[in-house]
């Protein structure tokens, strides 16, 4: 509204229509409420969604981790098992008290077994061993003869007496100098979760599992890189608009080039990629502190898009289908026209099930990990829709027995930089732009053009390592 | 005025009756606007009804540049654009011979505002919206061609073409008052 045209004729108009006032019917303001209602509850729903997947994939990572610490435990000895002493004579005993800072030193040479009161003691069987405190004080332990109620009773060899000894804790034992007899000792409760704290010493060639959650973004455009196009299509089946149309099977004596070139020129604007979407779950195996190889699902919906000025018409029941000369050419059939029209956008949506199988090196091993990644992926065309951006186009689904454009199956290429930040022990965040190509053609031989298409996508996983 | 103010701040913080009372305030008004732009009352009470589903939508945006009002029209006139826009026309529009401007000078003051409407409304899609737009609205022809994706002369074109139809309609309403008259 910048600069009025100075013209009594549309002045004059202005004036009146400035003036006009209307009153809508009041089912107006009832579905523009609908409307707003609708709306509220669509972003409810959006958050009420986001929260519940954030909480599944938690729940999930949590099962996970759970279900892999089951696979391995420790024992835990009862706590309250009581030492009794064994009943000495009186002038030989000597209670000494060793600390949990005390040293089992070695086996004694000499065992009270040259004494005549040791002989008559049944229990003092099995192996000795010596003993320091931190008072210099050296004893020999003797006797193992360890039951429920365990019983260590040393003997003293400097001083040549016996004493009792109470042990709260024995530890740095040397195996070598040592010979625990076997313990008999009820197990009372399982730790699971200890695990964590071990220190498992790990050969190199032991193997460790991960797995991650992702989503991604991200652009595809199946009609990318068109390796091979026919010149002239058996598509150009224009008819003017006004005229009765002809069929595929019409172009028999049909050799309107120029007419054919219109529609061609029409029906073939450039498809251009736009955002799209992933979503997958994959599992991998650590071979070592290099390598990793992962494989797992990728879902995408992607979608690709064009002005197209040409419509399907169906002849019979006067119905119109979106109409691009490279996606939708099987869909000519009897009785459907091409129609040209006024410019109106196409939407081509995939919807794409991919099973990658990926190698990942990594190259830089710091606070923040970067990885190379390479691999090749099974992709299913699960579903294929075309769209016209108007509501007197119908959509065309193509299923998996339709005769149709793109193949249900293809193979392709992956290549990508992955860069990771490992967290929490057993976490880590990262975020991987990739690069992917169709090793093959993937239309159908019924389709008017052949191509590889490629993909960018931008990918962000929760990995979790067990 | 104030009462406006307050009405956009209820309608910023989604009061509900806010809402009603904007609209009650300005539908009449919209509604004449969307009527303009389309072919039946149906037609543009989908566009007043869309429209002031958006203007809802996006009122924490309003600053208070401009009038309330006027903000008002210009989503309801977008709304209406994308209307057409979204109506294929199996028949793409035409650049037709430039009209001699002042064929007469008819006064459209005697018309009444329901059937200078009802004219407008008959005018073919393409020559109602770039009508609108430049006589009404007061857009030039490089805007209008920005706006609708085409170029200045077929902008120019179908404005001629508008005004000589509404300028034959005007006259035939005119021949008939004057017979109707005698």
């Amino acid at each position: 509204m910048k600069d009025f045209n100075k013209d009594k004729f549309n002045d004059s108009i202005r004036r009146k229509l400035d003036q006009a006032e209307v009153q809508p019917g009041n089912n107006v303001w009832e579905g523009i409420e609908a409307g707003l209602l609708k709306q509220e509850n669509g972003k409810m729903q959006k958050r009420a969604a986001f929260y519940r997947n954030l909480a599944a994939a938690v729940i999930f990572i949590a099962l996970i981790s759970i279900y892999f610490n089951l696979q391995d435990f420790t024992f835990k000895v009862k706590q309250d098992t009581t030492l009794a002493p064994v009943e000495l004579p009186e002038s030989n005993v000597q209670k000494l008290f060793i600390s949990n800072n005390d040293v089992f030193l070695a086996k004694p040479e000499l065992i009270a077994s040259d004494k005549e009161d040791d002989k008559d003691k049944s229990n003092f069987e099995g192996n000795a061993f010596a003993v320091s405190n931190n008072d210099n004080q050296t004893a020999s332990i003797k006797s193992s003869s360890i039951e429920n109620n365990q019983t260590i009773v040393f003997y003293e060899k400097e001083i040549g007496r016996e004493s009792d000894v109470f042990i709260s804790k024995i530890e740095a034992v040397s195996p070598a100098l040592i010979e625990f007899p076997k313990l008999e000792v009820a197990v009372e409760e399982v730790s699971y979760f200890a695990v964590s704290s071990l220190d498992k010493p790990k050969k190199k060639s032991d193997l460790a599992w991960n797995t991650n959650v992702n989503i991604g973004s991200g652009s595809f455009n199946p009609n990318s890189e068109i390796t091979e196009t026919p010149l002239f299509s058996t598509v150009s089946t224009l008819n003017n608009p006004g005229t009765a149309g002809r069929t595929t099977s019409d172009n028999t004596n049909f050799n309107a080039k120029q007419e054919r070139e219109t529609v061609e020129n029409l029906s073939s604007a450039p498809m251009q990629g736009n955002i799209s979407f992933t979503l997958g779950l994959n599992f991998g195996v650590i071979l070592n502190d290099k390598w990793n190889i992962k494989s797992g699902l990728q879902y995408g919906a992607y979608r690709s898009s064009s002005l197209s000025s040409t419509v399907l018409r169906d002849r019979n029941s006067d119905q119109l289908y979106p109409y691009h000369g490279a996606s939708s050419s099987t869909e000519i059939s009897d009785g459907r026209v091409v129609n040209v029209t006024s410019e109106y956008e196409l939407y081509n949506d995939l919807h794409i099930l991919t099973i990658p199988v990926m190698a990942s090196y990594k190259v830089i091993d710091s606070k923040f990990d970067i990885s190379l990644v390479a691999g090749l992926s099974g992709d299913f065309i699960v579903r294929n829709t075309l769209k016209g951006g108007s509501d007197q186009i119908n959509e065309i689904q193509f299923s998996q027995g339709d005769k149709k454009s793109y193949k249900n199956f293809f193979a392709s290429s992956i290549a990508g930089i992955e860069v990771s930040y490992p967290f929490a022990d057993k976490y880590a965040l990262s975020i991987m732009p990739t690069y992917k190509r169709a090793l093959s053609n993937v239309t159908t031989d019924d389709a008017t053009f052949s191509s590889m298409p490629a993909f960018m996508g931008l990918n962000m996983s929760l990995a979790y390592m067990f | 005025m104030p009462r406006t103010k307050e009405l956009i701040k209820g309608c910023q913080k989604g009061d509900r009756k806010s809402q009603y009372e904007l609209y009650q305030q300005f539908s009449s008004g919209m509604m004449a606007v969307a009527l303009r732009y389309s072919k039946s009352t149906l037609e543009a009470e989908d566009i007043l009804q869309e429209g002031f589903i958006k203007v809802f939508e996006n009122i924490v945006k309003f600053r208070g540049e401009s009038s309330i009002g006027y903000w008002i029209k210009r989503i309801i006139i977008n709304t209406a654009l994308n209307h057409q826009r979204s109506k294929l026309y199996l028949y793409p529009m035409v650049d037709v011979e430039e009209i001699r401007e002042g064929i007469n000078s008819l006064s459209v003051d005697s018309l009444a505002v329901e059937d200078l409407m009802d004219l407008i409304q008959d005018l073919p899609t393409g020559c109602q919206v770039i009508f609108n737009l430049y006589a009404v609205e007061g857009y030039q022809h490089k805007e209008i061609a920005e706006m609708l994706d085409i170029s200045v002369g077929t902008s120019k074109s179908q404005y001629a073409r508008a005004r000589k139809i509404l300028m034959e309609q005007l006259e035939k309403q005119s021949k008939w008052g004057n017979e109707r008259f005698q």
